[in-house]
């Protein structure tokens, strides 16, 4: 799991970095406290030839995706009078909001949704906010899969 | 299943491949990062307007650019902003505008994005608690504000919800309570206030933001990281008559 999220944190803006493994960790320290208590939807999910590992690496790729992907996919739509398709956003003195801009992220967005559903993970497990509701979906996942 | 080991260097690899194809795009400083959503919400605010058929001009274009007021201590005469026209009705778009609350003396605060009145009176004045008195402080009054609207880039927890009550009745002297829902109408001009979320809800959160939403002339919109920004077409939005 450091792996990834080594990967992943290589180049970001140290604020960025720590704030995603702090949210990594927060929710490692749920996980481990619900598994010192023999929580049964962990207990069903390991059961499924799944590991901690396995559900830790969920957990850096769910944080990556809601601190840096969501809110950055957000800001590349466009309006009907031009703005960021013809008229760029100037946001302070360094950030321009541009068609260009636009494009690019939205085709790393596409492309990270596709590794994302490659390696059989859901999408709405990049949606759950804590531990818990993580747990919670991949245990429903697995169980309608049944 | 697949061998664990496997799984795991998959991942490795293709994170590792993904993250040398896009790193000069998603490696942004923080304040970008933050920015975004805003942006965001504001996009689909304008959206939402031209969805309902309004006439949407940008206005105050500097450099064929929109300039995009960051901060309330700039002057929102030097920014760029979105005029909307619909039935003879002017009414204007603007973001990081101080509203000066009709609540109590002293009363100020900035959120996000705000909705006026047909040529607002952008005022300035000089106080000597602010900047020592040698810049102006710029605001709009309470009374001039159809909606003030809120961008939160966070989950939706509940102290996040309450707090945004506070800004509803300090920032629009036409509520006169929070129970007040006499401008809300289907067919409403505007947006009401919304709070914009970026996180989704969980399932009890989601009781509390229905109920909110049922009781309240506002909105929460939240789940914005998923939601497309279609906010005019993907679901019930509170809606509210021009209060002026």
């Amino acid at each position: 799991m450091d792996q990834i999220l080594n990967i992943l944190t290589h180049s970001l803006d140290p604020e960025l970095s720590i704030r995603i493994r702090n949210r990594v960790d927060l929710m490692k320290n749920t996980i481990r406290y619900m598994q010192d208590r023999d929580n049964e939807k962990i207990i069903y999910i390991l059961s499924n030839n799944w590991t901690i590992n396995r559900i830790h690496i969920i957990c850096c790729l769910n944080s990556f995706y809601q601190i840096i992907v969501a809110p950055l996919y957000t800001s590349s739509s466009e309006t009907e009078s031009g703005l960021v398709s013809r008229i760029p956003i100037r946001f302070g003195n360094i950030i321009n909001f541009t068609n260009r801009r636009a494009n690019m992220i939205q085709e790393m967005y596409s492309e990270f949704l596709r590794i994302i559903e490659e390696l059989d993970i859901d999408f709405w497990w990049l949606h759950a906010n804590h531990a818990e509701d993580l747990i919670y979906k991949i245990e429903q996942y697995l169980r309608n899969a049944e | 299943m697949p061998n664990r080991n496997n799984w795991v260097r998959r991942v490795e690899r293709l994170m590792h491949s993904f993250a040398n194809q896009y790193s000069s795009v998603y490696s942004k400083k923080e304040r970008e990062i933050s920015a975004s959503f805003e942006i965001g919400c504001f996009i689909s605010l304008v959206n939402f307007y031209e969805n309902r058929r309004y006439t949407v001009t940008i206005e105050n274009l500097k450099n064929n650019e929109f300039k995009y007021l960051t901060t309330p201590s700039g002057n929102p005469e030097n920014f760029s902003f979105v005029k909307l026209e619909f039935n003879n009705k002017v009414f204007e778009i603007r973001q990081q505008i101080r509203i000066k609350s009709h609540l109590a003396e002293d009363t100020n605060f900035t959120p996000d994005i705000v909705v006026l009145k047909r040529d607002p009176e952008l005022e300035g004045i000089y106080d000597t608690d602010y900047y020592q008195g040698r810049r102006q402080m710029f605001y709009v009054t309470s009374d001039q504000v159809i909606a003030a609207h809120e961008c939160k880039s966070l989950p939706p927890f509940p102290e996040l919800l309450i707090s945004f009550l506070g800004m509803v009745i300090a920032g629009h002297d036409w509520i006169k309570n929070l129970n007040d829902r006499s401008m809300v109408t289907d067919n409403g001009l505007h947006l009401a206030p919304t709070l914009f979320v970026g996180g989704s809800a969980r399932h009890l959160h989601l009781r509390m933001v229905e109920s909110l939403k049922n009781t309240l002339p506002i909105n929460i919109i939240v789940g914005m990281h998923y939601h497309h920004w279609d906010i005019a077409n993907s679901m019930e939005l509170t809606l509210i008559d021009d209060p002026y």
